[in-house]
């Protein structure tokens, strides 16, 4: 499976973890070559860690 | 939907009406919580919004509870939960599905407080290392500020990110319990995480 345009969208779920093992090891090779939605990745991927610190704060007060 | 019920009510009385169930199967789950606020329909409607949800809350509660036992517990309990609260339900602030997961979602982080066990999450720690003072007061304040971002959100945007990273759910459970296409979660997941990466720039967490 390859990328023939930019997988755009996809970014979105790849970042949050919800991709198949086939799509991520194409949307990895994908970023590998193309400089603006390798961009776009790091700058979702940025939020994890602030998702991440949400679900802390709303699991530690119910 | 009110108006709906009552003429199908009068239908009934007629003797012209198709049996209720197939009726509240053809509501949708919005129109199925507001029949659970009736006394003819409420457990007919409860039933139907269990036939609907059962399969992806069971696992979703499945991964944060211990054990199966507990899960089940739980959905029960998340159905009562939604049941007593369908009266007050507001379409504007989200789906049912999305009521429903929230709903779990606390019911197992009850039981997880009464078991004094904490879930477990699926992403990394070392990620949560990049923010400053972890499990101290500054990153709680960080989390109090992202939930409020998301809460700025258009609601479907909204929706899909408490699916996926409150509610656990894979792309297709989404799909399946919003009943939208998968491309559509994508491109929301997608926009959404775009929305709130501009929120949060405007909080100055990121550059």
């Amino acid at each position: 499976m390859t990328f023939h345009s930019h997988p755009d969208e996809t970014v979105g779920t790849y970042v949050l973890g919800l991709e198949s093992d086939d799509s991520r090891a194409a949307l990895r090779a994908h970023l590998d070559v193309c400089e603006p939605c390798r961009a776009e990745w790091q700058r979702l991927r940025e939020l994890t860690p602030f998702l991440a610190r949400a679900v802390d704060v709303q699991t530690a007060d119910g | 939907m009110t108006d709906t019920l009552s003429r199908y009510d009068t239908r009934i009385r007629r003797g012209i009406a198709p049996p209720p169930d197939s009726f509240l199967t053809n509501l949708d789950d919005a129109g199925l919580l507001l029949a659970a606020t009736t006394f003819e329909y409420q457990e007919g409607a409860i039933r139907e919004l269990y036939a609907r949800y059962q399969g992806p809350l069971f696992a979703f509660l499945l991964r944060r509870l211990p054990d199966r036992s507990s899960a089940e517990e739980a959905l029960q309990e998340s159905f009562l939960r939604l049941w007593k609260a369908a009266d007050r339900y507001d379409e504007q602030r989200g789906s049912v599905a999305a009521l429903l997961f929230t709903t779990a979602r606390n019911v197992a982080t009850d039981s997880l407080r009464r078991h004094a066990r904490r879930p477990q999450s699926r992403f990394v720690v070392s990620e949560l290392a990049d923010i400053a003072g972890d499990a101290s007061a500054e990153g709680a304040e960080v989390g109090m500020t992202v939930i409020a971002a998301m809460q700025r959100l258009p609601a479907p945007h909204r929706e899909v990110l408490d699916l996926a990273y409150w509610g656990d759910l894979t792309q297709a459970q989404i799909a399946e319990a919003l009943r939208i296409p998968l491309g559509t979660v994508k491109s929301r997941v997608f926009l959404a995480l775009k929305g709130l990466r501009v929120e949060l720039a405007t909080a100055g967490l990121v550059a």
